[in-house]
């Protein structure tokens, strides 16, 4: 009878198998996704194929608006490897939150600010990710993710940094994005400041304007020391090179001190905080508040 | 009273008519009357159970060439104390004996007024002739293996250990065939409690007919509900002599080719005697290659499904759409296609072992071009299903020892893997890990020296050190032991 | 019930406790990094009484038999406990975790598992153990190697704030310690070692899991409410996939570890108080365990766990170890006078 039973469970389990939800064949599966919140939440997608269309749909949540979505393109959205979340500044931080924490998104993954309903309709994400990740390793961009985005947006100042799409270079320019949607373009000197005065740290070859032409420079690798003395905050960057003119190393050195202090200054003047500002001042002890602009000195030695 | 117990008579025409009724006139017994110095006497023998020249030159013409006068006591006697007839001569006084030893290649000798027979041992029997393991094949040791009599697989062991601490016992074990068993030990290592053990569960077996290890396994393993076996199999003398020196028992039967072991631990599935014959490098490495097969054997297709199915963002980009392209065309969902895949890979092996030699070929070509061919270009299953399915198979036949559960669980872990994802597969890897921490023997659990862990012994397990180190061991099985089981 | 070796205790000691420790919830105060400590010390002097105890073979097992009362109320606990771990479990799993939207529905597929496994016995928990702890230090490992390249040390504010309520919380997780003094009469080798080292292995991994979930999530701890989940969401250790789904394996199988140890040493106790019955206790408890978990307030199941704790494996030791010292006290005034 144990055996008969066992037979019984066993071709249950076996026809089973067959009746099972979801094949991978069945799913979406999204390269770049774009949020925007007029009134009501607007969703758009792109897929990993070149001509794939991209449909918007809209709803009341992101539960909503994915199973409006699901309907649309005859199988259920996937965003697990989507590389790329295009926001307005219409909508930030719950959106991004649910996607993150409820529905799967990588926290890896890029964001960007532009509008999604022009940028899904001509720009292709893959080139716009790859550009992304090359003008990080290349120095030119602050790194900038979801979680990154995320914790900065929980601070004090609700503000983070967010790459944009830029007409005049080739690489992507950044802004601070407040979690109310209002936007600040940072200025190309202040977002190379960014760069190291945020974890960023990788090799790559500068190229700075001398007397005798244009000179490149190889920096091997960079680090950052925060600390806070009273209400005073120091930012030391430390950069290596092997590259042992003088000449060469004093000029990158004034160049990287300018860089940090416009980054701090129009960061500043946007009352905003990417850079760390407000886990300096809580080590300190120091009472923080929406209008603080705490006293922040750059020094900067080539090593 | 049993008629087999009943004693020999002393009239030889009355003791040769009660042989012809126990036998019912079998055609394969033999009477020869003869006389032997005035004695009417008859030599029996059993057809084909041995050898006819070395009988006629070692038994009747001795036998015949008696010239003095003797009564039959003293005639016996003369023949035991002065003729070296044979080395084995037992006397025979039931008949329960007598047929035992003629159906075992004795000849016997009847001998009016005589109420005993004598037995002389002149089995010659064909026998198949001593050659290299079909299972246990390996590169660097030895070519022989066990072979079907009993006798012959004594000698091997024994050419292997000239020590008198290897002790043999002999018994018969079967109501009706008498099949010959030996316990082979080493008296100096072996626990005592073991050995009385199995003693005592052998003396419970109430069988008619022991033909191969099976019949006698399941009395010596105690965990019924197991997949994983607590004794082990073994058809080579070298492995079996390392065995025993670790303190462990072989049981050899009399008609079969493979010897029991006992106990045994999980870790052996995936030793080989190749591995003592390499370097300690090599040997660790291939030794780990050989876990990772099993892993590979068992849960590569159930990964595989419960990865794309339930949790796709465990794989890259890529590979996620190389897979969408190659399910999207599949008809069937996943698990079915891999189940189905595994049950035609189960008919092909079944089919292959049966079929004479000279066809087998043709079966791997069909199986090969009919499920890899033919069923891919149909679009009736896809490739990089069949990919993990092969490498699956393929990693399984690294350990034939645990072939049975591998394919057991390979085909469960496929189900709960598409019917639950990883959580379903952390379920079943609970029960499967339960099952074989459960798995005991006489006190010895399977999962030793990995659980209890002894460090020391994972000289032999997680590597191989060399001989230099492992020769100060004085390791015996005994150090597993978990008392009071 | 035979002998279970020292590293085997505390190898189950430890997974029980990664369990509790995955199960903390709102550790985002550094100050919690010292109360944690402070907590461990604490359990280190809880269990003084105990491990005295067991230096005498065989002390609690002859108090269950001399007092079946007590082994009553230690049924009761597990019980209760085994209940709050089910609605641990549906409280703390991410939606990803489960198979299916039920509650119910996974936890009859827990209990289905944990029928088998608890009716195999303690001593197959004991080997299991082992093989379970490989693989949680490898989902540690995997972990560290995620978290690694999102560590910013300066997320970390020295504080005071949450030293008191880090205490609280550590040692209401600490049920272990009841396994500990249930197990400890069948333990064979160095038992004080064991324990020592559970008490310190389970607080370095909390003090890791507090230190990660400040320094890699910030403040976006206080969203999940779990800082383990947050971790394993955060910490990929690969760019192009999420590997959180692979902590599945390891949620569950530390889940039916945990909940195995539970049945078993319940299964352990009925032996002495309902020998005949002790052949049911495994389905029963078990089925007892999910009706609680559904039926009963959480709050006051939380409650009796916390009052009980230090009463049954703290004040029940050292009320039995002073009688013993005061009997052996007397013995020897006796035999003094006697001579």
């Amino acid at each position: 009878m144990k055996h008969f039973k066992l037979l019984i469970f066993l071709l249950l389990s076996l026809l089973l198998t067959g009746c099972s939800s979801e094949s991978i064949a069945d799913r979406v599966y999204t390269q770049a996704i774009g949020l925007t919140c007029d009134k009501q939440l607007s969703f758009y997608t792109q897929g990993f194929e070149q001509d794939s269309d991209t449909e918007a749909v809209t709803g009341t949540s992101i539960a909503e608006v994915l199973r409006c979505e699901e309907s649309v393109n005859g199988g259920k959205v996937f965003i697990g490897h989507t590389e790329l979340l295009c926001l307005d500044g219409t909508c930030t931080l719950e959106p991004a939150e649910e996607l993150l924490f409820q529905q799967g998104l990588s926290p890896a993954c890029k964001i960007l600010y532009t509008n999604p309903k022009k940028y899904f309709q001509d720009a292709d994400s893959t080139a716009t990710v790859h550009m992304i990740r090359m003008s990080e390793q290349n120095g030119l961009l602050s790194s900038t993710e979801l979680s990154t985005a995320l914790n900065e947006w929980h601070g004090i100042w609700e503000t983070a940094l967010i790459p944009a799409e830029s007409k005049s270079q080739d690489y992507p320019e950044l802004v601070l994005l407040h979690k109310n949607g209002t936007c600040t373009k940072l200025s190309d000197t202040a977002s190379k400041g960014m760069y190291w005065l945020r974890r960023n740290s990788g090799s790559f070859t500068m190229t700075l304007e001398t007397p005798d032409g244009e000179q490149d420079i190889f920096i091997e690798k960079t680090k950052l020391q925060k600390s806070s003395q009273q209400d005073k905050l120091y930012y030391h960057v430390i950069v290596n090179t092997k590259d042992s003119n003088e000449e060469l190393r004093d000029m990158l050195q004034k160049l990287i001190t300018k860089q940090c202090k416009f980054a701090v200054l129009e960061m500043l003047r946007a009352n905003a905080d990417v850079i760390g500002m407000q886990d300096l001042l809580e080590n300190a002890n120091i009472e923080i508040n929406k209008n603080l602009k705490p006293e922040v000195e750059i020094s900067v030695s080539i090593e | 009273m049993n008629i087999k117990q009943k004693s020999i008579p002393e009239h030889l025409e009355e003791s040769l008519a009660e042989v012809r009724q126990i036998a019912e006139n079998s055609s394969d017994i033999l009477i020869n009357r003869l006389v032997i110095g005035n004695i009417s006497c008859a030599v029996i023998a059993c057809e084909g159970m041995l050898s006819t020249a070395i009988m006629t030159d070692l038994i009747i013409k001795p036998l015949t060439e008696i010239s003095i006068q003797l009564d039959s006591e003293n005639l016996f006697q003369h023949i035991q104390e002065n003729l070296l007839l044979s080395l084995d001569r037992p006397v025979v006084r039931n008949y329960s004996d007598f047929f035992k030893l003629l159906y075992s290649g004795f000849v016997i000798l009847l001998a009016e007024g005589q109420n005993k027979a004598l037995a002389f041992g002149v089995q010659g029997y064909d026998k198949r002739s001593i050659g290299e393991p079909s299972g246990e094949k390996n590169i660097l040791g030895a070519q022989d293996g066990f072979i079907e009599a009993i006798r012959t697989n004594m000698s091997l062991i024994r050419r292997r250990m000239k020590t008198p601490l290897l002790k043999f016992e002999l018994s018969q074990i079967g109501n009706l065939s008498q099949t010959d068993i030996c316990l082979c030990y080493m008296t100096d290592r072996v626990p005592p409690q073991l050995l009385r053990q199995i003693k005592k569960k052998l003396a419970t077996v109430e069988l008619d007919t022991v033909l191969s290890t099976g019949y006698l396994q399941s009395f010596l393993e105690k965990c019924r509900g197991s997949l994983f076996d607590s004794v082990s199999l073994t058809q080579r003398p070298d492995v079996l002599c390392s065995k025993l020196l670790e303190g462990r028992i072989a049981l050899l039967i009399d008609g079969t080719p493979f010897v029991i072991v006992i106990p045994k631990l999980f870790v052996e599935n995936f030793q080989t005697l190749d591995d003592y014959n390499n370097k300690p490098y090599y040997a660790g490495f291939s030794r780990w290659i050989k876990y990772l097969a099993f892993f590979l054997a068992v849960l590569l297709p159930a990964l595989y499904i419960a990865v794309c199915m339930h949790h796709p963002e465990l794989l890259n980009s890529t590979l996620v759409l190389i897979l969408t392209e190659a399910e999207q065309e599949a008809p069937l969902s996943l698990p079915t296609e891999t189940i189905f895949v595994l049950l035609m890979y189960e008919v092909i092996r079944e089919a292959g072992l049966r079929l004479p030699k000279s066809v087998g070929g043709a079966v791997s070509i069909v199986s090969g071009l009919i499920i890899g061919d033919s069923a891919v270009a149909s679009g009736l299953i896809s490739t990089p299903m069949l990919t993990m399915v092969a490498i699956s198979v393929i990693a399984a036949f690294v350990t034939p020892d645990l072939n049975a559960p591998i394919t057991v669980l390979r085909l469960l872990f496929i189900i709960v893997g598409g019917l639950w994802g990883l959580f379903g597969i952390g379920l079943l890897g609970m029960l499967a890990l339960y099952n074989l921490c459960a798995t005991e023997n006489f006190g010895f659990p399977v999962t030793a020296p990995l659980a209890p862990f002894i460090s020391k012994s994972m000289r032999d397990v997680a590597t191989r050190v060399n001989f230099q180190r492992m020769q100060s061991g004085n390791f015996t099985v005994e150090e597993y032991h978990e008392q009071n089981s | 019930m035979s002998k279970i070796r020292s590293s085997q205790l505390f190898c189950i000691l430890v997974l029980c406790g990664a369990w509790s420790v995955i199960c903390i919830p709102s550790m985002n105060e550094s100050g919690q990094i010292l109360g944690t400590i402070a907590g461990c010390l604490l359990q280190i002097l809880f269990c003084l009484p105990m491990l005295a105890l067991a230096k005498r073979q065989g002390s609690f097992e002859k108090l269950i038999q001399s007092q079946k009362w007590l082994g009553m109320l230690y049924i009761i606990f597990f019980l209760l406990w085994g209940a709050q771990s089910f609605i641990q479990l549906w409280e703390v799993s991410p939606p990803q975790l489960l198979p299916y939207s039920s509650k119910i529905a996974g936890g009859i597929l827990i209990i289905l598992t944990c029928l088998y496994t608890s009716s195999v016995g303690l001593k197959a928990t004991a080997r299991c153990a082992p093989f379970m702890i490989a693989l949680f230090i490898i989902s540690v490992i995997i972990l560290i190697l995620g978290a690694w390249k999102r560590i910013d040390i300066s997320r970390i504010a020295f504080t005071r704030t949450g030293f008191w309520d880090s205490i609280t919380i550590y040692n209401n997780l600490s049920c272990e310690l009841m396994i500990a003094w249930v197990l400890l009469d069948r333990v064979k080798g160095r038992r004080n070692l064991a324990i020592n080292s559970y008490l310190l292995t389970k607080a370095g991994f909390c003090i890791l899991i507090l230190f990660l979930s400040i320094t890699v999530g910030g403040r976006l701890t206080e969203l999940t409410g779990y800082p383990f989940f947050m971790l394993t969401t955060l910490s990929q250790p690969l760019q192009g996939q999420r590997a959180d789904a692979l902590y599945i394996l390891v949620f569950v199988m530390l889940y039916i570890m945990h909940i195995t140890i539970q049945t078993g040493i319940i299964g352990h106790l009925s032996e002495f108080l309902f020998p005949a019955f002790s052949k049911y206790t495994a389905p029963v408890s078990l089925l007892f365990m999910l009706l609680l978990a559904w039926l009963a307030d959480s709050n006051i199941m939380q409650s009796i766990t916390t009052i009980s704790l230090p009463v049954l494996a703290f004040l029940v030791p050292l009320l039995l170890r002073m009688k013993q010292f005061s009997k052996s006290i007397h013995k020897e005034q006796s035999q003094h006078e006697a001579f």
